[in-house]
């Protein structure tokens, strides 16, 4: 039907051509409707009019070669005919492409230069079909893609799904602080510890001879120390209950949520403390033997970063409750927004968080049942 | 609202069964329903190398952007190996928006939804899907999960919503499974801030609450939503329908839980496919573009209110059933020898699917009736619905003594007959048809599979229909068998949202 009303227009010997160029110099003569089924050379021809005779020929892009050319008018002279069903269309698509690689990878390219979208989606697919289900080598075989990776880059993927530099600076960064809030407890439970001894030490006698049970020595002790040591009132008391979940707690797993939940429980409690709730983290990453360049620019990105988390922490907006966050860790998460320490870089789980403002900042800290860590932030 | 949890604890246990069967045939249903994802694990080609050889890379010399569009077009497992084939291509992995596809990621990958899963599988799929969530930087263009028990981990889902939110994905169909299935816990809203979703599809889940939801919550670029086994509430929809400008296509599927009447005010719509769904009434109130109205398979007892207001472009309407719907005009029904007045008809039909019981009188008395409703119709299907006890004798003469029905007289050009047994009730309206019929050009009558002996007896019959026909004009008679077993037609939504082609000549030939 197409083909009468175009007889009625254009009669068979006033068809009008088109006349193209390819970089090389060739130039050859295509019916009119076929050409302007590529909307590049329609732009030229609707722009600066050229075309319409040999001395005036549309110069096509550079990427676009002979035989791609004649391969590209092949499927415009197909498509444009409208009276075609889908089932057809699909069928000469599936020949089409098959033609080899080389080809193939040219077709694409001459079609994203004459920006024929249809052609370029055939074409990629057609090559993510060659592709998929093939292994690395087979497709570099296939390709002849030059294999140009060491075999240390080749296997991150493998081993760190986070192979973002980014990403495992951060990671770095966070075992670092980690490792040094860890440092600084046991600094200070060494402290508690030689003075815990003594007063033990003396209060056991003390209990023993006043017939009460060791469990009971620290409270009493905690009583003597009120009304006697007024200076490390505040800290004694409550390093005296936490110290033996501490030491658990250096030891870092899972297990510590029932302890690091009496700790936050307790009263008296130092801002060190609280943070102080789990690190479930291989050890092995912590040694990652930086110089004191990297240190500085770590700790800058660490004072960057939580910058950055203390403004989203200010303007998060409505996140999907947890169901099954446990009540320390709410705690934890309160005692964050209000501390805005620099030790406040606990991992809880907080999931992900977008500031529309101020563009994509976007973290997630997870942890999972088996305490893996999906750290994932951009910032941008 | 409560309504939900109750529901399944005060049944019974032969209720609950029931339950159960009716969900398990809406989600093989479903499976069977839905889009395929546009990346697929078995369609591979063979590759064909130049003969000249040459061992040139022409393939990471294409511009970047090829490169991005190759690698969208891989699975997910193959997209992360083009990490690792060379240097040029260890970045475009991490910016090409991939297809998510979690079927992909069973072992051995496969495209088809399985109908069991593995409640180990399950989890290292749903695993490998919040791992894939968290590493891939760039945008993802579809995610299709349909292979894990969604309810055994619930925040987990939440997070794949705020990272799907965050990710800008264009598609997502989040296709739970039973069991667990907590029918009583709101999806997480996230959707809502999903700004570039184009299509939606939800099953077994309880639509968020849209209630609490800001002023500028909205589907702004939603084309096509499919709601199935979706427990929603009627006003749930209609804010849905009222905050989607573009939204083309809407399917409700199994809609087994709650009460819905729906009301079609949308200035944007085109086709609406209702399968398998208990809906109490359907009000097309204001939707100028609708094109298409589909509803098929009532599964409960009860009647559905059709009621067509403001559709000037509806084209395709079936299966209207007289023994299940209502069709109502206004606030008249229309019943058996209602005559129908102009303001009661649809004058833009023009391919209309009924189903009819001839075994039983009433149904068959409301024909004229309907089919007066719609004056212009050009092809009409009539499906033959079996009943279970005949009630009373059919009225044989009913037929000879029917006034004319205008669509039947001047405007029907094809008839296409599903399901033919040959009996008398059938033979009758087939004689009507025939003589009155003036303008008829195509006579289809698909015959019950394994109804007749031979085809030859099948002939026979009918041909006694134009044993009285005077006339001179004659019109194509085919008769065919059909190889599905009763009421057996596979429905997808593409078939029925597809605008170049009729969803209901669909007859699959032995």
């Amino acid at each position: 039907m197409s083909e009468s009303e175009l007889a009625v227009i254009k009669p068979e010997a006033l068809k009008t051509y088109i006349w193209l160029q390819c970089f090389d110099g060739s130039i050859q003569q295509v019916e009119e409707e076929v050409a302007l089924f590529c909307p590049w050379i329609y732009r030229e021809i609707m722009k600066n009019g050229t075309g319409s005779s040999k001395n005036h020929a549309i110069v096509l892009p550079e990427r676009v070669n002979p035989a791609s050319l004649s391969l590209i008018l092949d499927y415009c002279r197909f498509h444009q005919v409208t009276g075609r069903s889908n089932k057809e269309r699909k069928s000469f698509d599936e020949k089409f492409v098959r033609i080899d690689t080389e080809k193939l990878c040219k077709l694409a390219s001459a079609a994203l230069g004459l920006q024929l979208r249809p052609l370029v989606d055939l074409t990629c697919g057609a090559l993510a079909r060659i592709i998929g289900g093939k292994t690395p080598d087979e497709v570099r075989d296939i390709f002849h893609l030059p294999d140009d990776l060491t075999e240390e880059e080749k296997l991150e993927p493998l081993k760190n799904i986070n192979d973002d530099p980014t990403i495992r600076l951060l990671n770095r960064l966070y075992a670092k602080k980690r490792k040094e809030l860890q440092e600084r407890q046991k600094l200070k439970d060494v402290q508690t510890e030689k003075e815990q001894k003594d007063e033990r030490s003396l209060d056991e006698l003390l209990c023993f001879i006043n017939g009460d049970g060791g469990s009971r020595g620290g409270k009493a002790a905690k009583n003597k120390k009120k009304n006697k040591r007024r200076k490390d009132q505040a800290k004694n008391p409550a390093k005296a209950n936490a110290e033996p979940a501490n030491k658990e707690g250096a030891a870092c797993v899972v297990q510590c949520k029932a302890d690091n939940g009496n700790i936050s429980r307790l009263p008296h409690q130092s801002p060190d403390l609280q943070d102080d709730i789990e690190y479930p983290f291989d050890e092995a990453d912590l040694d990652d033997g930086l110089d004191p360049a990297m240190r500085e620019e770590i700790d800058r990105e660490v004072a960057d970063f939580e910058m950055k988390l203390n403004l989203v922490w200010g303007e998060r907006m409505l996140l999907e409750q947890e169901q099954r966050v446990e009540s320390h860790v709410n705690k934890a998460k309160v005692q964050l927004t209000g501390a805005a320490a620099p030790d406040a870089l606990a991992y809880e789980f907080f999931s992900c968080v977008q500031l529309r403002e101020k563009g994509l900042i976007y973290a997630v800290f997870s942890r999972g049942t088996k305490g893996e860590i999906y750290t994932v932030a951009i910032s941008c | 609202m409560a309504s939900q949890v109750d529901m399944f604890d005060c049944l019974n246990g032969g209720e609950r069964q029931e339950l159960g069967a009716h969900m398990s045939y809406a989600l093989s249903n479903i499976h069977r329903a839905l889009p395929c994802p546009a990346v697929s694990v078995a369609r591979r080609l063979c590759f064909l190398s130049d003969s000249d050889g040459g061992g040139v890379d022409r393939l990471s010399g294409l511009p970047a952007a090829l490169l991005i569009n190759i690698v969208s077009r891989l699975p997910i497992k193959d997209a992360a190996r083009t990490a690792v084939l060379s240097r040029r291509w260890r970045p475009v992995w991490r910016s090409a928006p991939l297809v998510l596809c979690d079927s992909h990621l069973l072992r051995p990958g496969q495209d088809k939804i399985p109908g069991y899963v593995d409640r180990a599988d399950s989890d290292a799929v749903a695993a490998a899907v919040s791992r894939i969530l968290a590493a891939h930087h760039g945008p993802l263009r579809s995610a299709f999960l349909a292979c894990t028990y969604m309810d055994r981990d619930r925040p987990r889902v939440a997070r794949w919503l705020q990272h799907l939110a965050i990710k800008g994905v264009s598609e997502l169909f989040l296709i739970n499974r039973p069991w667990p299935l907590h029918l009583d816990k709101h999806l997480p809203s996230t959707f809502f801030s999903m700004a570039t979703l184009t299509r939606l599809y939800l099953a077994f889940w309880r639509f968020p609450d849209t209630d609490g939801l800001p002023r500028g919550a909205a589907f702004p670029s939603l084309r096509e939503l499919g709601l199935c086994s979706v427990s929603i509430e009627t006003r749930d929809l209609d804010f849905i329908l009222a905050r989607s400008p573009v939204l083309q296509n809407l399917c409700l599927e199994g809609h087994l839980f709650t009460k819905l009447r729906l009301r079609l005010v949308s200035h944007s719509l085109r086709c609406v496919q209702i399968h398998f769904s208990n809906i109490e009434s359907i009000a097309v109130v204001d939707a100028p573009l609708l094109e298409r109205l589909i509803l098929k398979d009532m599964p409960l007892a009860g009647s559905c209110r059709i009621n067509v207001g403001n559709a000037p472009l509806l084209r395709l309407f079936g299966y209207i059933n007289p023994a299940k719907h209502v069709l109502q005009f206004g606030n008249t029904n229309v019943k058996a020898g209602t005559l129908v007045n102009a303001g009661a008809m649809v004058p833009a039909v023009k391919i209309l699917a009924l189903e009819v019981c001839f075994g039983v009188r009433k149904n068959v008395k409301m024909l004229p009736s309907f089919l007066g409703c719609f004056p212009n119709v050009e092809r009409l299907h009539i499906h033959r619905k079996r009943i279970d006890q005949p009630t009373g004798r059919p009225n044989l003469k009913f037929w000879q003594e029917a006034g004319d029905v205008e669509c039947v007289k001047s405007h029907i050009k094809m008839l296409v007959y599903h399901d033919f047994r040959g009996e008398k009730s059938e033979l009758a309206f087939l004689k009507f048809f025939v003589e009155r019929a003036q303008i008829l050009e195509r006579l289809v009558i698909v015959c019950a599979n394994g109804c007749f002996n031979s085809m030859a007896e099948a002939n026979s019959k009918v041909k006694t229909l134009f044993a009285g026909k005077k006339d001179t004009k004659c019109c194509a008679l085919q008769v065919v068998e059909s190889a599905l077993g009763e009421g057996g037609i596979p429905w997808n939504y593409q078939r029925g949202s597809d605008f170049s082609h009729d969803p209901f000549a669909f007859i699959v030939q032995t």
